[in-house]
């Protein structure tokens, strides 16, 4: 990595996610959207009927 | 996560995207594989009449990790790959989402025997297990882990306390191994051991409810000994699944007030930064399943998703594991899981006699 390159890196705008975003909020938030996607029918028999 | 050194020093050369996306490729792909083994291995018998459901999926998933975990190490890339091993996260959605298949209201209308049978032993071997445990001198977190995993319902019941008191994943992946190896025999030997103390169906079935850990050898201790115990033994089993949430609820708030930085005072901000959020998520799922607005329930999407999260987590474990924390363990654990095993086993016939012969008869 050149010189030129470390200094574009360090002065970039860090799109860092919000604080209060932990795993353990992410946790929740995916599981949500996998419950909503099966309320509305995209997940399950009428839609994408994944199995285990 | 975003550091390109990893906790041991060596430098890894991969962009960190690509480290995340091939170590996330690398789960789904030993999870899909983990999946193949348990669909085969269900479809077994096992010696002596044994259906190989007992042998559940967590077992299989750790064994693939850890075998990653092997090839990880000989090629050098585990720590080039760490950063897309996410054991936390899919534990914890796996477990919001088991929240979703937990009725609340059944505890409600499940047999009055079986609500009291549980009341009384769920809280007796807790705690039975958590002093034996100390006298032990077990890890206060590894403490939590077993005593849920024996007094509550096994393998869920020790990945919920494990989230809600942040244990480590070998600590979870000991218990979890303990519970389905324990289980297996339980199955087998505690029919033939009604059969020869002549117990009724209530009785056998409330004992096998409430004795075995894993929900699976549950119902095979109750289908080797008759259809009345059966169905007894799944809804004394099904009354203690449904305080999973209430015992996470309560070790998290445990766990939140018992943290060290805190020196034993902790405000209520403190307490809010500590506690795991995703039990709210597992309660709240729980009551919009409870309320019919969601359905989570055996056979849906929601519960397929919940067995793949759970296998993603244990395959990540398995690439976790160090065996230099088991090591740090020893074999303390087993002796006061299995103490406490024949201790849950004595109270349990006790009760279940006392219960479903005088007090509640069915």
């Amino acid at each position: 990595m050149s010189k030129n390159h470390d200094h574009v890196k360090k002065h970039a705008p860090r799109t860092r996610l919000p604080s209060w975003l932990n795993e353990d909020w992410l946790s929740v938030i995916l599981a949500f959207v996998i419950i909503l996607l099966a309320a509305i029918g995209l997940l399950g028999p009428n839609g994408l009927h994944i199995r285990f | 996560m975003g550091n390109s050194r990893s906790h041991t020093g060596k430098v890894s050369s991969w962009p960190l995207g690509a480290r995340i996306m091939v170590g996330l490729a690398l789960v789904v792909g030993l999870a899909i594989t983990a999946w193949a083994i348990t669909q085969w291995i269900y479809k077994q018998t096992l010696p002596f009449n044994i259906p190989g459901k007992v042998l559940e999926y967590p077992l299989w998933a750790l064994l693939v990790g850890l075998l990653g975990n092997l090839v990880l190490k000989l090629l050098n890339l585990k720590e080039t790959l760490r950063p897309g091993i996410r054991t936390e996260l899919f534990l914890k959605i796996g477990l919001v989402l088991l929240g979703a298949g937990i009725n609340l209201a059944l505890i409600a209308k499940a047999a009055g025997g079986a609500i009291l049978q549980t009341l009384v032993i769920m809280p007796t071997v807790f705690f039975f297990s958590w002093w034996l445990g100390r006298k032990f001198g077990l890890d206060e977190k590894l403490r939590a882990v077993m005593s849920t995993a024996v007094s509550v319902c096994g393998v869920s019941a020790a990945i919920a306390a494990a989230g809600s008191v942040s244990a480590k994943k070998e600590q979870v992946s000991y218990i979890t191994t303990l519970v389905i190896l324990v289980a297996l025999p339980m199955m087998v030997l505690t029919p033939l051991l009604a059969g020869a103390m002549h117990l009724s169906d209530p009785v056998a079935g409330a004992w096998f409810g409430g004795n075995i850990d894993t929900t699976a050898a549950v119902v095979g201790a109750g289908t080797i000994y008759s259809e009345g115990a059966q169905n007894i033994a799944a809804i004394v089993k099904s009354t203690q699944n449904t305080l999973i949430g209430l015992v996470a609820f309560l070790l998290a708030l445990w766990a939140a007030s018992h943290d060290p930085q805190t020196h034993g005072k902790p405000s209520g901000k403190v307490i809010w930064d500590r506690f795991p959020k995703f039990v709210l998520g597992f309660v709240l799922a729980s009551i919009l399943f409870s309320l019919g607005v969601i359905d989570g329930g055996k056979g849906t999407a929601i519960d397929a998703l919940k067995n793949w999260a759970f296998t993603l987590a244990f395959v990540c474990m398995g690439l976790e594991f160090s065996i230099r924390e088991v090591r740090k363990m020893g074999w303390r654990p087993v002796i006061v899981f299995l103490i406490v095993t024949i201790f849950n086993s004595l109270v349990g016939l006790g009760l279940a006699y006392l219960i479903f012969t005088w007090l509640m008869p069915i």
